[in-house]
């Protein structure tokens, strides 16, 4: 049967131009699993992520007849997070793959992971057949269920015919509104089965418009205040607003601070940029927050890493709260001006309602650069000898301003964060909201995958990184452009750093062994070095810039290292730890 | 948990029938902690209807309706009377 219905619903999507790119591809009559691999490239994917099994050979062996190009991971783990990392670099939904049972309970981390920080992805797991499910059979979990709380919408999909418009819909809805996971199971017999029919779904209407009272009266409370904050989030990125940002901070000559996902929205070299707040942010930016009238909060939610106590936070100020998810706002902070809309929509609306605006706050800016000298000079006279300071320095100047760091999490996370000057656009990649170790080496393959020829480095301590080192299989395969520095502290750092706080030093299990890195990568294939403490980090970085492709270097560093300061879980900023003499 | 009032708000909810949905909506409510005092539900093939009392002030309410809301097989989230 001549697929016409298919080609006619084609017309109403944006990315024909992929589809006339593959001009060989004729619809035919075809099965379930030809369906998936069609709505795939009319999706415009390009690269997919995946691991096969049982319950998903129909749709693998589907896939060699379409211009889709998949990456063999080592783990379905890793899958999740390339696509995850594809994504958040490229603004495009990452796509990954796996099969039933202990396939899909792989992936959940990453649906997690990409759902904490509302990254846009569809995952297709297969599952077993109609008649098989429910009937405890080899190889079957309720993935559905299992995925309820880390995916944006879910689909079982039974009926051939749906498998198509499904798939599209998958994506529409990973992408709408508030960028999310969503998954599709789909049982093996439903991937062999020949369909009839197609045709494609709309979603329900996305995100009200937005309400124009609410812009205009963040545009009074914005000229009116005399000590205001922006603050910013990965929404502005998501947005594409780094633009609109920019512009209303320099209109209202407002400081600008940043979550830690919203970190690379605005250039660090901005003269309104003043840093990031929260429990490992600098003291004088929470001390800011703490004494602003008026905080412009936009594309963020308040997470409890950024407030502490959330009812000693920012307690002079009025909130102007900007989200496109309706239930976040009030959810923590209750803003004066909530407004659910778009970041980049939002504050242009803004940006309309200000055409005259006196600056009102140079007095404030005054005190916050003062406030900042000390930290400053701090940080200068650390810089020369402090291993992750040096690190990020060296691998800034070395890799220059095209590099994307993509960091794991712990202490390195902090440190990167801290040190790094991000002036790039989108070039900070790191799992904020879940915090999930082993993140940025898959991760990084979906970032090097989107951009071959422009410097990836991943920052990982020496916990993370063996939590999904087995990829560095996928690296070598792949030829991927990586370059990671391991920040090996022989510790679980960030805990032990927790442990000798409020534990009264009792490393219990964060004392950390893993392998010799450069041996270790000698047996992939790959280029390793291990630099010790008192070694030449920058002639190191350098190496491993030059080295063609994936070259890691183990840099040990100072064991005990802290980061400061720090504001312990759930307080605030008057119970702040700083570093001592 | 959300600060309680001792009375309750009454919301409505319209989803796609089957238990996909009504399992999805439950989950919600479980997730996010909704301090659900009491539950109706009349499950059809094509439509379910549930009718929730959440004890909470009225703000909060309206928060988690939205949320709701946004759920992709919700249809519809009212205040009975509104
Ligand atoms: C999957 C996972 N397990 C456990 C944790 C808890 N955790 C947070 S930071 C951290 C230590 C990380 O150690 P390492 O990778 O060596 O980084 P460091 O803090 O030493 O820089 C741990 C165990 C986590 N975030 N993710
Ligand atoms: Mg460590």
């Amino acid at each position: 049967m001549e697929n016409t219905a298919h080609k006619a619903d084609f017309d109403s999507f944006d990315n024909f131009d992929n589809f006339d790119n593959h001009p060989a591809i004729e619809y035919k009559p075809r099965i379930g699993s030809e369906a998936m691999c069609e709505a795939l490239l009319d999706e415009g994917i390009e690269h997919l992520f995946g691991y096969p099994g049982g319950a998903i050979m129909p749709f693998y062996d589907a896939l060699p007849d379409y211009p889709l190009k998949h990456v063999l991971t080592r783990h379905e783990q890793a899958a999740a997070h390339a696509a995850d990392g594809y994504a958040r670099a490229t603004g495009e939904v990452g796509v990954c793959i796996a099969t039933s049972g202990p396939g899909a309970t792989n992936l959940v981390t990453g649906l997690a992971t990409a759902m904490m920080d509302s990254v846009p992805m569809v995952a297709i797991t297969g599952q077993v057949g109609r008649p098989a499910m429910g009937m405890d059979s080899f190889q079957e979990t309720n993935v559905m269920g299992m995925a309820l709380p880390f995916t944006k919408h879910s689909f079982l999909v039974e009926d051939p015919d749906e498998l198509y418009p499904t798939i599209r819909r998958a994506f529409e809805i990973a992408r709408s509104g508030r960028p999310g996971p969503v998954l599709v199971d789909v049982p093996k017999d439903v991937q062999f089965a020949a369909c009839n029919d197609n045709g494609y779904r709309r979603l329900k209407e996305a995100v009200p418009p937005i309400a124009s009272p609410g812009l205009e009266a963040a545009a009074l409370l914005l000229k009116k205040a005399k000590k205001p904050i922006i603050l910013a989030g990965h929404g502005v990125t998501l947005a594409g607003a780094e633009l609109e940002l920019v512009r209303l901070a320099e209109k209202t000559g407002t400081p600008v601070v940043t979550t830690l996902l919203g970190l690379s929205a605005i250039s660090n070299d901005h003269p309104l940029y003043i840093g990031w707040p929260g429990m490992h942010g600098q003291a004088s930016v929470n001390r800011a927050i703490d004494k602003c009238d008026l905080l412009f909060a936009v594309g963020m939610r308040f997470d409890d890493r950024i407030t502490g106590n959330a009812s000693k936070f920012a307690p002079n100020a009025k909130v102007i709260h900007i989200d496109i998810d309706p239930s976040e706002l009030g959810k923590v902070v209750k803003p004066t001006v909530g407004i659910t809309a778009d970041a980049k929509a939002a504050m242009r609306g803004i940006l309309g309602h200000l055409d005259s605006v006196e600056d009102n706050c140079a007095s404030w800016r005054e005190e916050i650069k003062k406030s900042q000298e000390s930290e400053k000079m701090h940080e200068e006279t650390a810089r020369p000898e402090y291993g992750p300071i040096r690190i990020m320095d060296a691998i800034k100047e070395i890799a220059g301003d095209e590099v994307r760091l993509v960091t794991d999490v712990g202490q390195h996370q902090m440190w990167s964060a801290q040190f790094f000057k991000f002036t790039k656009k989108n070039s900070h990649i790191t799992s904020g909201g879940l915090g999930t170790m082993g993140f940025a080496l898959p991760a990084a393959m979906g970032v090097a995958l989107a951009y071959p020829d422009e410097p990836v480095w991943v920052v990982a301590g020496d916990g993370g990184i063996q939590m999904n080192i087995q990829e560095l299989a996928t690296i070598r395969d792949m030829g991927l452009n990586i370059k990671v520095a391991i920040l090996n502290n022989g510790y679980l750092g960030m805990v032990r750093q927790w442990q000798q706080f409020f534990h009264n030093r009792r490393y219990s299990s964060t004392p950390m062994t893993g392998p010799d890195y450069e041996i270790f990568a000698a047996a992939y294939g790959l280029a390793g070095k291990t630099i010790h403490p008192g070694g030449d980090i920058e002639e190191a970085v350098k190496w491993a810039n030059e080295t063609e492709g994936f070259a890691i270097v183990d840099f040990h560093i100072d064991s005990e290292a802290n980061v400061y300061p720090m504001i312990p879980s759930g307080m605030s900023v008057s119970e702040m730890i700083e570093e001592h003499a | 948990m959300p600060e309680t009032t001792g009375t309750a708000i009454a919301i409505e909810a319209k989803m796609a029938g089957g238990i996909y949905a009504l399992n999805r909506f439950l989950m919600t409510l479980q997730n996010k902690r909704m301090p659900v005092k009491n539950l109706e539900v009349n499950m059809g093939e094509e439509e379910t209807k549930a009718t929730i009392r959440l004890d909470c002030p009225h703000e909060t309410a309206r928060r988690y309706m939205s949320l709701l809301e946004l759920l992709e097989d919700v249809h519809e989230v009212w205040e009975p009377g509104n």
